[in-house]
Formats: structure tokens, sequence, C-alpha cells
């Protein structure tokens, strides 16, 4: 197992081993509660501009702080799948909890595999008129990877788009 | 024929699925659920007006951490155990969960089984005493 430590960081942050980074802490298959189940349907890649959210994306997003620095942003396809209103607060309430979930283990991997430590923000729900086009950010180094994200009734995809800063987190 | 007390366990979480799941696999197990709150403000107002013999805490929360209200809880109701629920299990992060007062910590998601085992071994204190 690769260990970083602190004084090599500022090399690490080069957007191949940033792509190594995500690559190998993102959990690869999850089991939330046998309510949802996630597993990587495409694989980690970095990526120069994303679209930030559809109109038929649920959206959540997090900060990262710490010796890595950055944000993730999970997007959630529900076109084709409507949800009808007496279901979406328990939906809405499980994708959340279940990108929590996510996001979290992968900032423990990043710590156990890496030694690099970061702290998660609680989750931020993206609103519908959250802005959709195109985003680029120069200051980060970006990843895009695809999940399925399977519930007793459907299965939808999921994109989690992770933007590391490429400064760092050095103090 | 002798009955055991149920236990007391109030839940902290920000995430009403959280909430609403950890109740449901408590379902059917001998204990009382006093309540449930979604931050530290609530949890400290539940406290103060129930007696409560564990609080199992979320640990990122908004406003106030879990850990700061375990700390708060180990300095204002000595006899309350508490257990720290993530799903961030880096070592600093024990450490500090166990530091505020914490007696388990589990790492989001969890079986029922282990969630249960925890709390029962955290509750023994309470049988002996």
């Amino acid at each position: 197992m690769e260990i970083v430590s602190k004084h090599q960081l500022e090399n690490f942050l080069d957007p191949d081993r940033i792509l190594d980074l995500i690559q190998l802490s993102i959990p690869s298959e999850l089991n939330i509660y046998n309510q949802a189940h996630l597993e990587i349907d495409t694989p980690v890649t970095l990526v120069s501009k994303f679209h930030t959210k559809t109109l038929h994306e649920i959206g959540v997003s997090f900060t990262l702080d710490g010796e890595i620095k950055g944000n993730v942003i999970c997007l959630l396809d529900t076109f084709d799948h409507e949800i009808k209103d007496s279901d979406s607060a328990f939906f809405n309430s499980l994708f959340i909890e279940s990108m929590n979930i996510l996001i979290g283990q992968l900032v423990t991997n990043m710590e156990d595999n890496f030694n690099l430590q970061s702290m998660l923000s609680t989750p931020s729900l993206l609103q519908k008129s959250d802005d959709h086009g195109i985003k680029t950010a120069e200051q980060f180094v970006s990843t895009n990877v695809g999940f399925k994200f399977i519930t007793v009734n459907n299965e939808y995809d999921l994109r989690v788009v992770t933007q590391i800063a490429k400064s760092g987190g050095l103090r | 024929m002798e009955t055991r007390e149920k236990f007391r366990i109030l839940i902290v979480d920000d995430s009403d699925f959280s909430r609403t799941n950890m109740v449901k696999m408590l379902s059917g197990e001998n204990y009382n659920i006093i309540g449930e709150a979604a931050n530290a403000k609530e949890a400290l107002a539940i406290l103060n007006d129930r007696k409560a013999h564990l609080v199992i805490v979320d640990v990122v929360m908004p406003e106030v951490s879990g850990i700061e209200l375990a700390t708060q809880i180990t300095e204002n109701f000595k006899d309350t155990a508490i257990m720290m629920v993530s799903s961030l299990a880096g070592e600093n992060i024990i450490i500090d969960s166990i530091s505020a007062g914490a007696s388990d910590y589990l790492q989001k998601p969890f079986k029922r089984e282990d969630f249960v085992a925890s709390i029962e071994k955290i509750l023994e204190r309470f049988k002996t005493e």
C-alpha cells in the first residue's frame, strides 16, 4: 500500500496522482441497509469540463477540507423515472444519506490508503433551479465516475464528480 | 415475573432516513426510544426533559458537530452513555469521539446485529449497577 507523507503531497496533486487517489479510494459497491445498492458503472476518469446538473438530475454536494481540499457533486438522473410526490421525501432522504455514506467512505479510504486527512461537510441539496451548464475550473483537478443507484423500484444513473484543489491543503 | 427495565435511547442524526432506519433496526428489541433529534439543540432539549441511558450520535451534523454534542453530554449528563455513528471512520475522528466520551463507534452502513450488539455491550454497565 502506498503511503504519501505531507512533504510529498505537493507532488501528489498532479492530475494522474489524483486520478489514482480517487480510483483506489472510491468504494466500487455499497449496500445501503437493503434499501439501495450502489455499484460502479463507468470507471473513474479525469474530466476537463462537465455538465453541473441537468433539469432531470437531483444533486447533492459536499465540501472537503484538510489535506485534500475541494468538493464532491453527486447527480442522480431521474429522467424517465417519475418519482411520485408521496415518495419524494423518502427518496430524497435515502439518496442524500446514500451519498453521505459513499463519500464518507471515500474520505475514510483516502486517509487509510494514502494518509491524507480531510473533513467532510454535511450534504447540501442542489435545487432544481441551480445551474445546469458546463463548468470548468482551472484551480481544480476534476474526475467523474458513474454508478448505478438501484432501489427496490428502479435503477438510476448516478455520476459523482470530484474537484480536488491543485494547491492542496498544505499549511 | 421479573422484567428488565427498558433501556432508554435517544437517536441524534440530521438524516431523516438514518434516524428512521435506526429506529426500525431497534424495533422488537427491549428498548424505549425516547426521542429522535435532528441536531444538537434538539437533543439537549430532550435530554433536559427526559432521562436517557444511551444517546446515539451522528458525527457530522450542521452547526454543532456530533463530537461537540458528545462533549456536552459527557459534561452535563454523567449517567448517559454515548455511541457515535458516521460514514467517516478515520483514526482521528474515532480518537476524538472516544475522548469526547463515546463508548463505541460504528461506521455506516452497519448491520442490525452489529448495532444491537454494540448497544448491549454499552448498556452492560447499567445492568450491573
